[in-house]
């Protein structure tokens, strides 16, 4: 559609977005690839280049960024824990997001009860620290990568809910939502075209921070061995797993944390450049 | 004698460059001291900013580049903040359109009212002000002073407000009061007890006022002269009630026709196109893409303000050698 | 017509205020807003009731309740003849068409997002069915009835000057081809020499298509120029209601004469 174009005109002439998308492009492409990119077998282990150093600390190409306590090649590894941590990433941010958004505009918009049960759902998991849910929910449902989704998005809607639905009850007043009523337009059509375009942008930015948290949540039950489990290569996984060597060995957990980091400010900058693109207002 | 307030060749720019936006673009005016003077224009056409260059109060990244500004003889665009800060308040008062927003929502009216005097060393503490302050609020003709001193912003109606706002800008006694929109946000009657409030003033205080508006009728009640700005400059100056009765410049003649009358019902006969955008503006007479006595020569230059009556200056070309209309 | 055209029967309007989820369980004195109390009046085809009254007079509210974009606490209103007070969404649907409204102001009034393209495409698409082709050729054909050429059609709300935002706020509500227009203090936020030129706008539409308004201002002067009759609202109800000179030259109700007082004047 026409939009689309005018949006992709946009992202290409914010520099920081397009970097960021780029990188971001490649990150994933590159955890998709995974199995063919990676030079070793990320679950086999050869003991006698236990704790090679990376290529710059004197180590060879043949493991690039060094390998762990098993003998494992650190790249592979992390290639492979891209698959899981953007994967979690990013469902649960969808998830979250199209839940969130959809409970809230209802909310906002219609009010009544059908806004006091979603806000009495609001507040009651808002009471609950996000690790300690986390830990709960793992505990009842046991390990593995759907339940995490599963439990990462039951926490993580409820952010997006208070945002959309705050959002929506400014918009709801505004003059060209009762001009759109006047014409005959239905709820459907204001929900969708009056009201949910001038909310999408609080829900970009808060996606955006919120696959930073998510990856760390994954990160830290990983770490806490609730996530999913070992051998599977997980970011949060290898930054546990390789705790105890931090002195010496820094790589281990270090390389992991960089990937986080770099996946975190490649959504953040994207994002922002994604919201600007979408505001007719910050164009020309 | 020498006038209050004495303006000449005002220029205020945003940004610079072959881009410069040029709000305020050559502004001679001069207001005596006790008289209400009128500055009466559309949006855009910079007459805000121009209050706001001589308060020297302009937004980041606008800059007065010529110009001089004499009150009392003393140039305000020459002095430094410090200076300015010691005029601001106690010599020259400056009050805007939206008292909601003039006010600090979380500090009670009475310490607001009292803040210049605190400010400006004439009461040393709030508590000192609280006896000038409630002298000020019953002057300004609100009703139950003691009780409206400890309230907030928000507990008054908009007229109450604006008053408040008024209060404090004639704590210190100001020669010049601005006024920049003062009665905009208020209803017809409010608006017309805060008017009465002004012209009071101006008798009881012989205070100057230079009272900016778009609304032309509210000048006309107070102002003994009007200055007309289109575009950054002045059209058209002189004496209110002459100027409305006969004006010479064709976008006052333009804006006259459009304002409509209570007591008549008339061809409303609009100036067509729109206000020009300051930063392109057109060449020679800004105003001659809209004019209807558009000459070819109107394109190449705009034509000085030249003398067309008793006390009364007009930018067109139809003026200059003594032709007349 | 034998009937009015629009018609408000003792309508009345409350709004309850103070909330949260538990204000209904806890507030035992509900803080109460008659916006609209117990009003009546009826416009006829073709002709232009002025309403004036200072903010918080209920005039807005009164329009919204003609509109049946909110349902009255009490109270008839009627359009056409039929009563529309109890109407659902769907049932009222096809009657919109008939009655439209244009904003105050110009900035809000249309969706920031949307080319004026898209915006008078709505109207359109919801009532009428016409191809791709037919559906350009009439937005044209809008644009140019406004005073706007078809080049502005990809523009968005930002892009264009406050006036010409109201030009497209016109066109939008002509689009449906209404018989009732609503004009919710329509040149109020705008310049004064643009402000003619909406308002001779608006004069010229009503001639050629025989539209019937309803002109809401606080600036009585404005109303002047327009209205047939003059309906003055205080604190929800209407206080003086007569023809445009009467009202203005021999005021009957004491709010009236006030406003009339207060009013600064032009030679």
């Amino acid at each position: 559609m026409r939009e689309l174009v005018v949006v992709w005109g946009q992202l290409r002439r914010n520099k920081a977005a397009a970097v960021a998308g780029v990188a971001l492009a490649l990150l994933v492409a590159a955890a998709l690839a995974a199995p063919v990119l990676a030079p070793h077998d990320p679950l086999e282990g050869d003991l006698s280049v236990r704790l090679a150093p990376p290529v710059w600390s004197g180590g060879t190409w043949a493991h690039p960024l060094g390998c762990d306590q098993h003998g494992r090649d650190v790249l592979s590894r992390l290639l492979h824990g891209a698959r899981v941590s953007i994967f979690v990433g990013l469902v649960v941010v969808l998830a979250s997001a199209a839940l969130g958004t959809a409970l809230g505009l209802l909310a906002g918009y219609y009010g009544g009860w059908c806004d006091r049960v979603i806000s009495w759902l609001v507040d009651t998991l808002l009471a609950f620290p996000y690790l300690v849910f986390a830990i709960g929910m793992m505990a009842v449902l046991g390990a593995g990568l759907v339940n995490i989704v599963a439990t990462l998005t039951l926490k993580g809607w409820v952010p997006f809910c208070r945002v959309v639905r705050g959002d929506t009850l400014v918009v709801r007043t505004r003059e060209h939502v009762a001009a759109a009523k006047a014409l005959g337009a239905g709820d459907g059509y204001i929900l969708r075209r009056e009201i949910l375009p001038s909310v999408l942008p609080s829900v970009l930015v808060l996606a955006t921070l919120t696959v930073a948290t998510v990856i760390i949540m994954e990160a830290s039950l990983s770490f806490l061995g609730l996530g999913v489990q070992p051998p599977t290569p997980t970011w949060g996984g290898m930054i546990a797993e390789g705790r105890n060597y931090i002195l010496n060995q820094w790589w281990l957990s270090t390389l992991p944390g960089v990937a986080i980091v770099a996946v975190v400010m490649s959504t953040n900058l994207f994002g922002e450049g994604l919201r600007e693109a979408l505001d007719p207002r910050l164009h020309d | 004698m020498d006038a209050l307030l004495d303006v000449q060749g005002l220029k205020t720019h945003f940004g610079s460059g072959e881009h410069a936006v040029r709000a305020v673009d050559g502004v001679d005016l001069a207001v005596q001291a006790g008289e209400a003077m009128g500055l009466v224009g559309e949006s855009g056409c910079g007459k805000s900013m121009f209050a706001r260059s001589l308060m020297r109060l302009l937004p980041p990244n606008g800059r007065v580049v010529a110009g001089q500004a004499r009150f009392r003889g003393e140039d305000l665009l020459a002095k430094s903040e410090a200076e300015m800060c010691a005029l601001r308040g106690s010599e020259i008062a400056l009050v805007l359109q939206n008292p909601l927003t003039s006010l600090n929502p979380t500090l009670r009216v009475g310490v607001q009212i009292g803040e210049p005097l605190v400010a400006h060393g004439v009461a040393r503490s709030h508590r000192g002000a609280r006896g000038r302050v409630l002298e000020l609020m019953r002057a300004m003709h609100l009703p139950s002073p003691e009780e409206h001193y400890r309230q907030y912003p928000h507990e008054l109606s908009g007229g109450m407000r604006q008053r408040a706002v008024i209060a404090a800008a004639l704590a210190c006694r100001p020669s010049l009061l601005i006024c920049d929109e003062p009665t905009t946000a208020l209803d017809v009657a409010v608006q017309a007890g805060i008017l009465e409030l002004l012209r009071e003033i101006k008798d009881r205080h012989g205070a100057a006022i230079l009272l900016i508006s778009h609304d032309v009728a509210v000048v006309n009640h107070l102002c003994e002269r009007l200055a007309v700005m289109y575009a950054g400059r002045l059209v058209e100056t002189g004496p209110t009630r002459d100027v409305l009765a006969a004006p010479k410049h064709p976008y006052t003649q333009g804006l006259l026709q459009c304002v409509p009358r209570l007591r008549t019902r008339r061809e409303m006969v609009p100036i067509s196109g729109e206000v020009p955008d300051p930063a392109a503006l057109p060449t020679g007479c800004k105003f001659h893409p809209r004019c209807p006595l558009v000459e070819p020569r109107c394109l190449d230059s705009e034509p000085p303000l030249a003398p067309v009556g008793e006390g009364r200056l007009a930018r067109c070309i139809l003026y200059e050698q003594g032709r007349s209309l | 017509m034998s009937h009015p055209l629009v018609e408000a029967m003792h309508v009345t309007k409350e709004f309850e205020l103070g909330g949260g989820a538990f204000g209904r369980v806890f507030a035992r004195r509900r803080r109460r807003l008659l916006a609209v109390d117990d009003v009546s009046l009826a416009i006829h085809q073709g002709e232009t009731l002025g309403l004036v009254g200072e903010s918080g007079s209920g005039k807005s509210t009164l329009a919204r309740l003609l509109l049946r974009l909110i349902r009255p606490t009490d109270g008839g209103v009627c359009f056409d003849g039929q009563d529309i007070s109890g109407l659902g969404e769907r049932a009222l649907r096809p009657l919109r068409r008939g009655m439209q409204i244009i904003f105050q102001n110009p900035y809000a009034s249309l969706n920031p997002r949307q080319s004026v393209r898209q915006i008078l495409s709505l109207p359109l698409r919801l009532h009428f069915k016409m191809t791709e082709r037919e559906r350009r050729d009439r937005l044209d054909e809008l644009l140019r009835q406004v005073g706007l050429s078809p080049d502005h059609a990809g523009r968005y709300p930002h892009q264009l000057s406050g006036g010409m935002r109201q030009r497209v706020a016109i066109a939008r509500a002509l689009a449906v081809r209404p018989e009732f227009i609503i004009c919710d203090e329509p040149v109020s936020a705008l310049d004064v020499s643009i402000q003619a030129q909406i308002l001779a706008l608006l004069q010229r539409l009503q001639q050629e298509f025989h539209l019937t308004y309803l002109f809401i201002s606080h600036d009585l002067a404005v109303v002047r120029q327009l209205a047939d009759r003059i309906a003055v609202m205080q604190r929800g109800k209407v206080v003086e209601i007569g023809s445009a000179e009467q009202v203005i030259d021999r005021p009957q109700h004491p709010y009236t004469q006030m406003l009339l007082a207060s009013a600064p004047e032009l030679p």
